[in-house]
């Protein structure tokens, strides 16, 4: 005979102690996400440079298969010229995002078609990079780097990340 | 089998010898529950986890933080042969805790998170950073060995 797992005893319990803690919500960001965001960002975009060139640097280091993309640039090595300009350009593209973080599908349309039809950068590349844009912030604010920030950015990084492959197929 | 380089290796050994698993394991643990709740299926039996800040004061979750960190221990001193050292740790989490092992490689991440944090830039550098991660890769792949 069929049970409906929806009636079980268990199941009930279990929705009813899901309904009483803090909604989850969807994946995508929360009103709270963003503020988080902005608030640390507003933090540490005076190191914003640094923060870019270093988050290049070892993407290229620790996962040298990303080295792929730039077999047109003279130096690949940390600190070296292009590292630095991609950084800064990288982190140009974030701080700008963060402002525009109520829309992010529309305001990274152009960047979107870029790494789609131009650059053709395999999405699972930019996972990649936000491992090390959040290394970075570690190891330059620990202390504002809280559980919450790290939840609010991995969320805002992925949700950037999606933007960025909408047009890719 | 894994090839380390020398300077892997002693990236390796000098961080690990630096590493307080009382400080840094609960401090992980508790980032991977916080910042991924669906981690928290396997700790039914820890009590309070319903904030951030409970999961924070939670005694058995640091207890549980410094118990997996200090597991690393045997990786650490074993090298060349982390893939038959975990063999057993391997087919528990798969038989007996039923554990997604994606979460190993989450966990990992919130592991390195942690270091950085808490020895910064000069001490994890880029280099070390990569020798550090593919250790801890090698030690995930090593507990996803045993799952069929």
């Amino acid at each position: 005979m069929f049970r409906c797992i929806y009636k079980t005893p268990l199941f009930a319990a279990n929705a009813a102690l899901n309904l009483k803690k803090k909604s989850r919500g969807k994946m995508s960001l929360s009103a709270k996400d963003k503020e988080t965001v902005k608030a640390f960002w507003a933090k540490v975009s005076g190191r914003a440079g640094d923060i870019g060139s270093d988050a290049v640097a070892r993407m290229l280091t620790v996962y040298p298969q990303t080295k792929t993309y730039f077999s047109h640039w003279k130096d690949l090595s940390p600190g070296s010229a292009p590292v630095r300009k991609h950084g800064g350009i990288v982190i140009a593209s974030i701080t700008d995002a963060v402002n525009k973080i109520d829309d992010l599908a529309e305001s990274l349309l152009t960047l979107s078609e870029l790494h789609a039809f131009t650059l053709r950068v395999d999405p699972a590349n930019f996972k990649i990079l936000a491992q090390n844009i959040l290394v970075v912030l570690a190891t330059m604010f620990p202390v504002d780097f809280t559980p919450e920030v790290h939840m609010a950015l991995d969320k805002f990084l992925g949700a950037l990340a999606r933007a960025l492959s909408e047009k890719y197929r | 089998m894994v090839e380390w380089t020398d300077a892997e290796r002693s990236a390796i050994t000098s961080l690990w010898g630096k590493i307080d698993v009382g400080e840094i394991g609960p401090q992980a643990l508790t980032r991977l529950l916080i910042v991924y709740p669906w981690a928290q299926r396997y700790f039914k039996a820890f009590g309070d986890l319903s904030t951030n800040a409970a999961i924070m004061g939670n005694p058995k979750v640091a207890q549980h933080g410094k118990t997996v960190m200090g597991g690393l221990e045997n990786a650490v001193k074993n090298l060349d042969n982390i893939k038959q050292t975990y063999a057993k740790l391997s087919v528990m989490h798969s038989e007996k805790l039923h554990v997604d092992p994606d979460n190993f490689r989450v966990l990992a991440e919130c592991i390195s998170l942690c270091v950085a944090a808490k020895f910064g830039p000069s001490v994890f550098t880029a280099d070390v950073q990569e020798a550090w991660q593919k250790f801890l890769a090698v030690v995930v792949s090593a507990l996803r060995r045993q799952y069929h």
